[in-house]
Parts: C-alpha cells; structure tokens; sequence
C-alpha cells in the first residue's frame, strides 16, 4: 500500500523518503550545534560575500521584504 | 504547432509557456497553471517578491499580438528581458551561490504565503542588474500540507552538488553543466567529493544519503510507503529548508592559483601605457556610443568598468573562473548594474545544449554587440592556440559591427612568454597582416599606437 504523489516534476521516491528521515535528523542536529560549535569555537560564517542578502536594493531593505514574518499568510 | 515566437526550451511547464516578440519577453498562463497562478497573486507572494527584487518584474496584459495566438491561455504576462542570458555553466562559484540562496529563500517565503516551488532549477535564475532574478514566474504551486518539497532532488543537483564539488575538489567542476542539463547525479557527486565529507552531517545527509536511497527507491518512482506520508509538517519543512539554507550559505569558495591571478601586478608596460590604453578605449567608446558592449577576455572587469556609464550592457567573459568570480563579487558588492561577468573559453565557446541543441543558446548566438573589446587576447588567440587571424577576424565580425583590437606585437613580453617553451612558426604573426585578415570583414581601419609600448589598439568598424 502506498501513496501516489502526481507533480510535473518527478519528485523522486528517494528524495521525498530522505526529508521525511532527515527532518528529524536537522532538528536534532540544531539541538546540538550550539554546544558543538561552543567547542569547536566555531562561529557563524562572517564573511559578507556569503550574505544574499547585501545585494538586496534598497527597497527590500526598506519595504515588505519578502521573508518578513509580518508577511506571513498564516 | 508552436509558435514561432515561442523560447524553444520552454516546453517541460504545461502551466505556461515563453515567447519572445518584437524584442519583448511574454509569458503566457494556461489553464493548467490558472489555480497556482491566481493563488500566486492573490496571497500576496508575487507582490512581496517583486518588491524585494527577487523575481523578474512582470505585469498582466492583453494579448500582446495576433501571432501569439494559443489555446487554452488564462493569462498573458509581459516581463521585463534580461539584457544576456547566461547559463550555470557560465557562473562563476559565487554566482552559483547566490543563485541557490535566493532560490531557498524564494521557496521559504513561499512557504510563508502558502506556495512551493515545484522545480528549482538552475535555469530558474538569471544575472540580472548585478545580482541573480528568478525569472520562472510559473515555478510557484499551492502547498499541500504533509508533503515534502517536490525540488528538493533538483535543487541539490543543480546547486548543492556543484557547489560542493567545486569548493571541495576543483572550481572547474561546475562546467560539467553543459553534459548534464538537469544537474549533477548525486551517485556522481557522492563518488567524487573527498571521502572526508562523510564527517559532515550535511554532506552526509544530502549528498550521500541522498544518493543511496535514490538507487534504493530507483523502481518505485513517485511512490511514497504509507507509514511516512504525513510526517512532513510544514514546520518541519521549514527546519528542513533552514538547515540546508545554513548549510549552502557556509560552502567557502576555494582559492587555487589560476594562470590569470596577478595580471595586473604583472604587466608588460608601463603605468602611463596602462592609463593611455584606458583613455583611448573610453574615448573611442564615448564617440561610438554604444549600447552593448563585449569585452572578450576581461579578467577582473578591468576595461569593462572604463566604458561610458551610456553602455547599458557590458558582457564581460573570460577563461579563468577565480578572474570571473572576483569581478561578479565586485560587480555585487558595488552594485554595477551593466556588467555580465561570464566564465567562457572563447577558443571552445558554449554551445548549444539541450534537445535539438536548441534549449540553451550558444555563447556565439548571445552575445551579440554593438562593439566588441579584444585588449591584449590576440596572441593567446592566434599564438596560444595556433588560430589564424582570419578566424579571430570572423569571431568579432559575427560578434558585432565593430571591434577594438589591442595588438601584441612578437617582441612583447608577454607574447614571448608564450614562444619560450616552442617552436615560433607564426612568421606571419604582425600587425601588416593582421590589419589585412581584418579587411577582409571590416571597412574601415584607425590605428592608435600605446605610447610607451610596442601595442597598438586597432578599431575595426563595418
């Protein structure tokens, strides 16, 4: 017995059952990264070229972004 | 029948299709693609994304002309044209970067308003005013909540995996674009990175997990077993999508010594030379105004950024990825609006890829120009790699109407440089005769001789 997911494009049983695995994975690896990263002394990236964002205009910045929580639908 | 209008690789979305008239872009919206698209625009999300700049301005219109006649169409959209389209196996590694971050936080804003992406391609994105644009504006379908993201396997072969190869094996792994047009096999991907990246929980999970259980589950394509259906809740989703953003956002680009590093703190002549070359370049610019212009093998963007603010687009190519990736990040960080850094081998340009090699253009179909710059890359051309003039003559002449050629005489440093280690039999190699394989496609000849220098900069028009 098993579900059909119909999409335009092939989702892939492998990859759809590898979230539904890892989902719990992250959330258990984020439980503990900070008390890796506490040490390790790694910190988190600070490397401006990283940040997507520093390109964003200025009307992003100033404007309804679009990741804004007070843009949620929810 | 399609169109004759229509973008030949605008064929796999039955939502929508591209056609471009009358040099503008049009997007058209089938019934099939009614229900997401109408929900794309009532939650809110195309208004949000278009104020951030994330996705290509558009606006609905009528139905732009009589040839654009289709059934079935809910909907025409008018959007704005990307001056050059470029392609991922163009991008330099931060290009590619940016593009992956900004399609995760496409799809986490998405998630926001109730949507998903349905494909997270490369193709998706484009250069576009000095910073990646999604321009699939039918790439948005209602979410369905217990459902995992559907792209999740195209974003991680279209970005993870080259991005990953390229920061831990070499920067060059990203041209292997042009074989495959859906993006890495993650098997590939697994076999190649170092073995050391099984350390790496995120390595671990999406690259060679992934790839394990995408052979596992090769024969029940699109089923999902019964007792995992549901556990995906869109909180769980998000973490997921935050976690592999984080993990895209932390890949360092490497820093290997390529053949182009110091140029600039290498050169043949002097810093009065170097100026005068500048000077002439922009004078010459300044008279001719152009609109489009290529700068062939342009390094950092050195000349491209010489040229009148009145240029509206620099296409500005060259061999080496480092050379390419340095002049995007400038062009970011700065926020040059006109400058198209590109990675291409001029001596083996893109082809065109893709069914019927029409999907993806050529490099020689693109890049069009109103003038084209050749500064100090003929004797890699015609000495580097045996090409006879004639050739380079008939590379610029296709590319545009005209073209500045710096001339590098034999005696030059540089020149010999590329003779030390071979036999010279290039005794045709001088400017009598490449002024004459030029005439052959060029009218009209001005020579301008780089004072303090053997060089002469040579403008070739129609």
């Amino acid at each position: 017995m098993s579900t059909i997911l119909i999409a335009y494009l092939d989702p892939f049983t492998g990859s759809m059952v590898l979230q539904l695995l890892a989902a719990g994975f992250v959330g258990f690896l984020a439980f503990f990264k900070p008390i890796i990263n506490l040490f390790t002394g790694k910190k988190k990236s600070e490397d401006k070229l990283d940040d997507w964002d520093e390109t964003a205009s200025e009307k992003s910045s100033t404007s309804d972004a679009a990741d804004s929580d007070n843009n949620s639908a929810e | 029948m399609t169109s004759s209008a229509q973008n030949f690789g605008s064929f796999r979305d039955p939502a929508g299709r591209v056609f471009e008239l009358d040099n503008k872009i049009y997007r058209s919206v089938t019934n099939v693609g009614q229900k997401d698209y109408q929900f794309f625009l009532d939650s809110g999300l195309a208004e949000s994304l278009q104020k951030s700049n994330w996705i290509i301005p558009f606006r609905q219109v009528e139905r732009p002309e009589a040839e654009l006649a289709q059934d079935n169409v809910y909907a025409w959209l008018s959007v704005d044209k990307v001056p050059f389209i470029s392609y991922p196996y163009e991008w330099s590694f931060h290009q590619l970067k940016d593009s992956a971050v900004l399609t995760l936080k496409i799809q986490l804003a998405a998630l926001k308003k109730g949507m998903s992406l349905k494909d997270a391609s490369a193709y998706n994105v484009q250069m576009y005013k000095g910073r990646p644009i999604f321009i699939d504006l039918l790439s948005f379908e209602c979410y369905e909540e217990g459902k995992p993201w559907v792209a999740y396997r195209q974003f991680v072969m279209h970005f993870l995996a080259p991005l990953l190869l390229m920061s831990k094996r070499d920067i060059r792994f990203s041209e292997m674009f042009r074989n495959w047009i859906d993006g890495f096999p993650l098997d590939f991907a697994s076999k190649n990175l170092p073995w050391t990246t099984h350390w790496s929980p995120s390595c671990l999970v999406h690259i060679h997990w992934h790839a394990k259980l995408l052979r596992k589950y090769e024969s029940t394509r699109g089923e999902v077993p019964d007792k995992t259906v549901g556990n995906m809740s869109k909180e769980k989703l998000t973490k997921f999508l935050e976690g592999l953003l984080d993990y895209v956002q932390s890949i360092k680009a490497p820093h290997p010594t390529t053949e182009w590093g110091d140029y600039y703190n290498d050169l043949n002549y002097s810093d009065a030379a170097f100026k005068f070359k500048q000077e002439i370049v922009g004078q010459i610019c300044q008279r001719l105004d152009p609109k489009v212009v290529c700068d062939l093998g342009a390094n950092c963007g050195e000349f491209s950024r010489v040229l009148p603010k009145t240029v509206s687009t620099i296409i500005s190519p060259d061999i080496d990825p480092v050379a390419v990736d340095k002049n995007y990040v400038q062009v970011r960080t700065q926020k040059e609006t006109n400058i198209y850094p590109i990675l291409q081998d001029l001596t083996n340009p893109s082809p065109g890829i893709g069914f019927l090699n029409r999907e993806r253009k050529s490099f020689m179909e693109r890049a069009r120009c109103d003038v084209s710059l050749s500064l100090a890359l003929i004797h890699h051309l015609c000495i580097g790699n045996n090409l006879p003039f004639d050739y380079v003559a008939r590379m610029l002449s296709s590319l545009g109407d005209r073209a500045i050629l710096e001339f590098v005489p034999k005696q030059d440093s540089q020149v010999q440089r590329l003779l030390s280690s071979r036999e010279d039999i290039f005794p045709e190699y001088d400017l009598d005769h490449c002024i004459s394989a030029f005439r052959s496609y060029f009218l009209s000849v001005e020579t301008f001789p780089i004072s303090d220098s053997d060089r002469t900069l040579i403008l070739f028009s129609k």
